[in-house]
C-alpha cells in the first residue's frame, strides 16, 4: 500500500468511526431521557409511595453511572477518530492526554495495572501532531504494562512550561519476568521509532522507572519528515 | 399563566419526543419536528419562545433552518443541540444568531434553567 493510500485508509477509518460516535451519542442521549421518563412516570403514580420504588430510582441512577462512562469514551473516541484530520494543529495537550487515558484504560485494565492521572494544568495549548502523540503515549504505556507486573499504577503527569513536558512514571514489581533493562531497551526502541529521545531514568533501587518526552520533538521531525 | 412555548427539532424521533414530553410535565408547552419541513410547518402555524434545533439533521442543517425560523419568527430564540465533533458548528450558530449550544445527551434540568436563561436575556 502507498503512502498516500494508507492515510486514505486513516481517514476512512476515522470517518466511520467519528460517525459512529455520533451516531452512539444519540443513543446515550436516548437512554438517557428514557431513564428521566421512568423517573418522572414513578413521580407520577398516584400513591406514591418513595420506600417501595427506592430499588427502581436506585436502578435509574445506576444507569445515570452507566450513562456518565459511555458519554466520556465516545466523546474521547471522537477526538481521538479527528485526530487524523490534519498532520498538525493546535490542540490543548491536557485534553489529549485525558482521552489517551480514558482510552488506553482498557488496555492497560487487561494487565491489571492502573492509569493515575495528575496534571499541572487544566489546559495547555500546544501545536502537535495529535495522532501521533496518541500513538507514542500508547507505545509507551503498552510496554511498560508488559514490565512491571501486575496490580501497579502508572503515573501520567505534565510539568508546564517551555518545552511542556509528559512523564509516566511507574514503581515495577520485584517478581516480574521482564527485567528493567530489557523495558529501558524496549521503550528506546520505541524512541527509535518515532526519531525523539525520551528521557528513561531508573532509580536507585533499580524498581522505579520514569520517563519523559517534550512534545516539541515530534513536532521538529515532523518539520524534518522524519514521521 | 402562559407556558413557555418551545419547539423541539431533532431527526431522533424517540429523543425528540421524550423532551417535548418531559418539558410538558414540567409546566412548558412543547412539541417537536422530526424534519426541517415539519418544523416549518409547526414555526408557521404557531407563535414560539423558544427553538431547540439539532445542528445535524437530515436534509437540510440544524443552522441553515435556524435562519429560516428566524426570518418566520424573528422573536424566537434558539439553542442549538450540538453531539461530539459538531460543536465547531454550535460555534458557527452562535455568529449566526443562536443563543446557546448544548452539547448531548442533556440534563432536563440544564435544559430548562437554558431556556429560561435565554428569555431572560430576551428580557
Amino acid at each position: 500500500m502507498s503512502e498516500s493510500a494508507g492515510i486514505d485508509a486513516l481517514k476512512f477509518f476515522a470517518k466511520i468511526t467519528s460517525g459512529s460516535t455520533h451516531e452512539l451519542n444519540n443513543i446515550v442521549a436516548i437512554v438517557n431521557e428514557l431513564g428521566g421518563s421512568i423517573e418522572d412516570k414513578i413521580n407520577s403514580l398516584e400513591n406514591f409511595d418513595p420506600d417501595k420504588t427506592v430499588k427502581i430510582v436506585n436502578s435509574i441512577n445506576k444507569i445515570y453511572a452507566q450513562i456518565e462512562r459511555a458519554k466520556s469514551l465516545t466523546k474521547s473516541l471522537n477526538r481521538f477518530s479527528h485526530s487524523v484530520d490534519s498532520t498538525i494543529e493546535n490542540i490543548d495537550i491536557i485534553q489529549l492526554l485525558k482521552d489517551a487515558a480514558t482510552l488506553f484504560r482498557y488496555f492497560v485494565k487487561l494487565e491489571s495495572a492502573n492509569i493515575v492521572e495528575n496534571y499541572s494544568s487544566e489546559s495547555f495549548p500546544i501545536r502537535t501532531n495529535p495522532f501521533l502523540l496518541f500513538l507514542l503515549l500508547f507505545k509507551c504505556i503498552q510496554t511498560i504494562c508488559s514490565g512491571i507486573g501486575s496490580q501497579r499504577d502508572i503515573f501520567l503527569s505534565t510539568e508546564t512550561g517551555n518545552p511542556f513536558k509528559i512523564y509516566l512514571k511507574c514503581i515495577t514489581r520485584d517478581d516480574v519476568t521482564v527485567s528493567l533493562e530489557q523495558l529501558i531497551c524496549s521503550l528506546n526502541e520505541i524512541a527509535n521509532l518515532f526519531s525523539i529521545e525520551l528521557k528513561i531514568e531508573s532509580g536507585a533501587d533499580k524498581c522505579k522507572i520514569a520517563i519523559e518526552f517534550n512534545v516539541g520533538n515530534i513536532n521538529q521531525n515532523i518539520n524534518r519528515g522524519v514521521l | 399563566m402562559n407556558r413557555i412555548k418551545v419547539l423541539i427539532v431533532d431527526d431522533e424521533e424517540e429523543l425528540a419526543s421524550l423532551l417535548a414530553e418531559r418539558l410538558n410535565l414540567r409546566s412548558f408547552d412543547s412539541d417537536f419536528a422530526i424534519t426541517s419541513v415539519d418544523a416549518i410547518k409547526s414555526i408557521e402555524n404557531k407563535l414560539y419562545d423558544v427553538a431547540i434545533i439539532d445542528v445535524r439533521l437530515k436534509g437540510m442543517n440544524g443552522i441553515e433552518l435556524m435562519k429560516l425560523i428566524m426570518q418566520i419568527q424573528p422573536q424566537i430564540k434558539v439553542i442549538l443541540f450540538t453531539g461530539h465533533g459538531t460543536e465547531e458548528e454550535g460555534r458557527r450558530g452562535l455568529a449566526l444568531g443562536a443563543s446557546k449550544y448544548i452539547v448531548k445527551p442533556i440534563n432536563l434540568e440544564n435544559l430548562m434553567l437554558e431556556i429560561l436563561g435565554v428569555l431572560e436575556k430576551k428580557g
